[in-house]
């Protein structure tokens, strides 16, 4: 081993002979990974570290549109310190009739137990007939402190405006409002039926786990309909969504890396070629086979260590990077440090893809007879061995277990990876595809094209690998921006054409009729649709609790938290029947349900299974009657759960409606009219809505394209490093070419036929796939029409096209420029 | 009086920097007619190869005057350079240097299709008719013996109908026969096409065919 050690020193001495692009592709692909990695790590890390603050305590028990019944209440004080929070939405009406939807909570004093309430400047924690308000909400009322506004029926001075709130959702779609619990009766908000959420904090004794004392409040109240969330998942949904984020974002990374490794392969296999010569001698010399194969395998690894050093520091400083850069756009900052087990899992992956990519060029130089170097013989290689094999291919497979292994949703990992390796066996099969169309075609045309499309079927060209490294990376960008641009459009023309302009919730059932004749004296034509509504967890299916269940099965949405529930007499507008039958309108008999066939689906419900929700504390077991088909992007009212007529009119419920005017007609009038006579009721503008969840989609495409935008710059690495690969054999035509009277221009048109061919193709089939691919994920998975922004679509390609024949050329340059005599001296 | 095809005079040539710099060529005056031959001989690296690199206009000198058929070479630009090849000189060298991707006929047509002669290839196929591979045009350098290569290579030189043909080491890597055959039918067409010719060789057999013979030795002519 010293032996080799000192042989790999000396060699390394005497230059990397190719070495510097597996150094390149190796440090791009591992910081890219280690970013991804790193930043979802710091993600979750700083929601580890500040769960409590998030959450505003150990433990927070929730219940709807009701208060704890004393047993609970004693049950809680019984587990620690509490505070109770009271949370609807609410109209905050400011200056000029301005309304604003806001979070409104109102707060005891014992607020916040835990987590730090930051507030501006000069503000004074909200007393009495005193309002704190969120930024946000502040700048769209139009407010200050010491301003008055307008809550349901209350008047309140704004007392301060609130930075940050400990709060469990990165996202919600209104802004926060806080009051004293006392002045929360003064909006006369709270009714019953209102769609309120009780929050009981608590801060635990040392003794108790929170997650368990959690759990076992759900168990001793089962019907209670209590959602208990403790410090370790606060923040659940910004979790869930960063690990959507992350794992979508390490797909891609990962297809970097497979390009990358493209690139390390072209570049160990002109490494062997470039130490033919001095292995022959070795061997020569009498030195085994051993020794030069360790020579070789420590000269790979100790570049290979720079680069992902070079590749783990940048990847290091990311979560810092993107948290200053993006701040915005992440669900909350993430933890700045370095996350070493992140740096690690992104090391590991980097040094799988050197072995898998760099074995078989090393173990072909290692077996190659030294009498056919000496000779003088062309490297083709020594025969081909199956064994040769065995790594590479277990070092893949590891690196694909280690994905799937450490990924939050392993299936997606293994599709994702799975579709992955399905697009690069396509695009190597064009790339074949295209050597074997350049060797038909290579007699055509003048002698620029014939040497230009014979390139790509040149000993050593590297069509099958840029194939691979240029199509994958392009294939995904038009895939995720098909996707994305769909999906944008759909948000931002679609929906809002076809959905209401106004949503109304908690309008009181007594006051229905009043309700009515405002909308049709301030919004004449428009349609109004109102529906009862109530608030309740799922507790039980078929007899089993929810709470007792081992493990809630993946995407059963429907069994996490409160569910809107209703009653029904006819089939709500773009519902389908899919199994089982509606009721007849004058149902009276025992509870049934109508349940969305995906969420029964995913929970393996059929029609006469049996679900029980809680309201008000109250379990109500009922008969799935049927299943339906719901289109959700009607942004109607969209109910996973419906009740037949007799079972919930009893429970104290309150009404949703959505008005929908004639084109061109504003609601502003409706909106404000309904402020004014029914402060209770809370309008949310779609528009807002619509904005605010585009905000977040434009976010997200943004970083996938960037994430993408490093695969395809991974890939024209790869073609600028093949192109340097085969600088000899460019530097020969170039130079023959010259030599019997070709311009200079004459030898760069050879070039850029040859690249300008294989960009072209292989951009074309990218397009095409990707189209493909988005078409299916748009149509299928998402369920919605396939319209996306063609314009932006096709630019990709070409700009494509653009950067690789640039990239190609400016990396031909110096193969083309060499004098003439020098390098025929050298040929 | 017709102007020389080559005329040079004190030509100096200095490769390198620093410590590694060279003087190849030192002072060199030489003169070629139309139609006239001239073999150059000389030990190895007494600067044969880098004076016929100048007199192809492969290389600029460092010093000195350079007319190459009646044209100022020594400021000329590399594409004028090329193109001042492609259309009167012809170069044959000692490793063929035959394009691999192309069959024998496509590498002879390639000058002419540069210098956009119609009906490149009749003509090509004409010129490897007339150094014997009539029947060879289909196939691939690497499926021509060596021989075989350098007639080739005759061909692609001789196929523009250059007034001067330069050979550097012509014969060195084929055996004593194909090589005097080679020799023979670079002065054949050489002299078909009533062209200057210009050989550089170790073989004082292949020199003594020549007109006219300069030794070199050490940058100059001795």
């Amino acid at each position: 081993m010293n032996e080799a050690l000192r042989l790999a020193g000396r060699d390394l001495r005497g230059g990397i002979g190719g070495l510097g692009l597996l150094l390149l592709c190796l440090a791009i692909a591992v910081a890219g990974i280690a970013a991804v990695t790193s930043l979802s790590s710091a993600i979750g890390s700083s929601i580890a570290d500040n769960g409590r603050s998030l959450l505003g305590g150990d433990l927070m028990l929730s219940v709807a549109q009701r208060d704890a019944t004393s047993d609970e209440k004693a049950e809680i004080m019984r587990l620690g310190r509490s505070s109770r929070t009271v949370s609807l939405r609410a109209m905050v009406v400011g200056p000029g009739e301005r309304t604003v939807l806001a979070e409104l909570s109102g707060v005891d004093a014992a607020w916040p137990l835990a987590g730090k309430v930051d507030l501006a400047p000069g503000g004074t924690r909200p007393q009495g007939a005193e309002v704190a308000l969120g930024t946000e909400l502040a700048e769209r009322l139009g407010v200050g402190p010491g301003d008055m506004v307008r809550i349901g029926s209350g008047a309140f001075r704004v007392s301060a405006i609130i930075r940050k709130v400990p709060s469990t959702s990165g996202f919600a779609l209104a802004p926060p409002a806080v009051v004293d619990e006392a002045a929360l009766s003064a909006t006369q908000l709270v009714q019953p039926g209102s769609l309120t959420t009780t929050s009981y904090r608590i801060l635990t004794t040392p003794s108790v786990d929170p997650r368990a004392a959690g759990k076992a409040f759900q168990r001793r109240f089962a019907n209670g309909g209590w959602r208990a969330t403790d410090r370790g998942d606060a923040a659940g949904g910004s979790r869930r969504f960063a690990d959507r984020v992350g794992q979508m974002l390490l797909l891609i990374a990962l297809s970097a890396l497979a390009i990358g490794g493209l690139g390390i392969s072209s570049a160990a296999a002109a490494f062997a070629e470039s130490r033919r010569p001095v292995i022959a001698i070795l061997k020569l010399l009498g030195a085994r086979r051993r020794t030069v194969a360790s020579m070789l395998s420590i000269e790979v690894a100790a570049i290979a260590l720079v680069a992902i050093a070079i590749g783990l520091a940048i990847g290091a400083a990311a979560p810092a990077l993107i948290a200053d850069v993006a701040a915005g756009f992440l669900p909350l900052a993430p933890d700045r440090s370095v996350q070493p087990l992140a740096l690690a899992e992104a090391g590991l992956f980097g040094l799988l893809v050197t072995i898998a990519a760099s074995w078989g060029p090393v173990a072909r130089a290692v077996e190659e007879r030294p009498a056919q170097v000496l000779r003088g013989d062309v490297a083709n290689g020594s025969e081909k061995s199956s064994r040769r094999l065995i790594v590479p291919l277990a070092a893949v497979l590891a690196a694909v277990a280690l994905a799937i292994y450490s990924s939050t949703d392993r299936q997606f990992t293994a599709f994702g990876t799975g579709g992955t390796a399905l697009f690069a066996g396509a695009f190597a099969l064009q790339g074949v595809g295209l050597k074997r169309l350049a060797r038909r075609l290579r007699h055509r045309g003048g002698p620029l094209t014939r040497l230009g499309i014979a390139a790509l079927d040149r000993p050593g060209s590297a069509t099958v690998r840029l194939s691979v490294a240029l199509g994958l990376g392009l294939s995904l960008l038009v895939m995720l921006a098909g996707v994305g641009s769909s999906l944008l459009g759909e948000l931002q023309s679609n929906i809002p054409r076809q959905a209401p302009a106004l949503f109304l919730v908690d309008i009181p059932a007594a006051e229905e009729t009043r309700f009515r004749e405002i909308v049709r004296r301030d919004a004449p034509g428009a349609a109004l649709r109102i529906v009862p509504t109530l608030r309740g967890p799922v507790v039980a299916i078929n007899g089993t609790r929810v709470i007792d269940m081992p493990a809630i099965p993946e995407g059963a949405w429907v069994l996490r938290g409160d569910r809107g529930l209703t009653f029904s007499k006819t089939l709500p507008p773009g519902n389908k029947i899919v199994a089982g039958r509606w009721w007849p309108e004058d149902y009276a008999g025992p509870s049934l349900v109508s349940l969305d066939a995906d969420a029964a689906q995913i929970l393996g419900l059929k029609v006469g299974d049996r679900l029980t929700v809680a309201v008000l504390g109250r379990p109500i077991e009922a008969k799935i009657a049927s299943l339906r088909q719901i289109d959700w992007r009607s942004l109607g009212f969209n109910f996973a759960i419906i009740f037949a007529p007799g079972t919930l009119e009893k429970a104290p419920y309150t009404l949703l409606a959505t008005i929908a005017p004639p084109e061109g007609q504003s609601v502003q009038r409706v909106e404000r009219a309904l402020t004014e006579q029914l402060p209770m009721v809370s309008a949310i503008r779609v528009r807002e809505v619509v904005d605010q969840l585009s905000a977040i989609l434009v976010a997200l495409d943004r970083a996938v394209r960037i994430a993408t935008g490093f695969a395809i710059l991974v890939g024209v690495v790869v073609l600028a490093g093949s192109v340097v690969a085969t600088r000899r054999s460019r530097q020969r035509d170039s130079v023959l070419l010259k030599l019997v009277g070709a311009t200079r221009r004459e030898v760069l048109t050879v070039q850029l036929i040859e690249f300008a061919v294989l960009s072209s193709a292989v951009a074309a089939a990218a397009f095409a796939a990707g189209i493909a691919g988005a078409w299916a994920i748009v149509r299928y998975m998402l369920d919605l029409a396939f319209a996306p922004d063609w314009a932006m679509l096709v630019i990709l390609p070409l700009a494509a096209i653009a950067v690789a024949v640039s990239a190609a050329l400016i990396a031909a340059i110096p193969a083309l420029s060499a004098r003439p005599a020098a390098a025929l001296r050298a040929l | 009086m017709p102007e020389p095809l080559i005329d040079l005079h004190d030509i100096r040539l200095t490769l390198g920097r620093g410590a590694a710099r060279t003087e190849i060529l030192r002072g060199i005056d030489l003169r070629l007619d139309e139609g006239a031959t001239l073999a150059i001989l000389g030990p190895s690296g007494s600067g044969k190869s880098s004076l016929m690199a100048v007199i192809s206009g492969l290389e600029r000198p460092t010093g000195g005057s350079a007319r190459l058929l009646g044209q100022d070479v020594v400021d000329m630009d590399e594409d004028r350079l090329a193109r001042l090849r492609g259309h009167s000189i012809g170069v044959v060298l000692q490793a063929f240097h035959l394009l691999p991707t192309m069959t024998g006929l496509e590498n002879v047509a390639v000058p002419l299709e540069l210098a956009r002669v119609p009906e490149a290839r009749d003509r090509a196929r004409a010129e490897l008719a007339a150094v014997g591979l009539a029947h060879r045009e289909g196939h691939y350098p690497a499926q021509l013996s060596g021989g075989e290569q350098q007639r080739v290579a005759i061909a692609r030189a001789t196929a523009p109908r250059p007034r001067l043909l330069l050979a550097d080491e012509p014969t060195g890597n084929l055996d004593a026969a194909t090589g005097a055959a080679i020799v023979d039918l670079l002065f054949e067409r050489a002299g078909a096409g009533n062209a200057g010719l210009v050989v550089i060789t170790h073989d004082p057999a292949i020199a003594e065919r020549a007109g006219r013979v300069i030794r070199m030795a050490d940058g100059r002519i001795a």
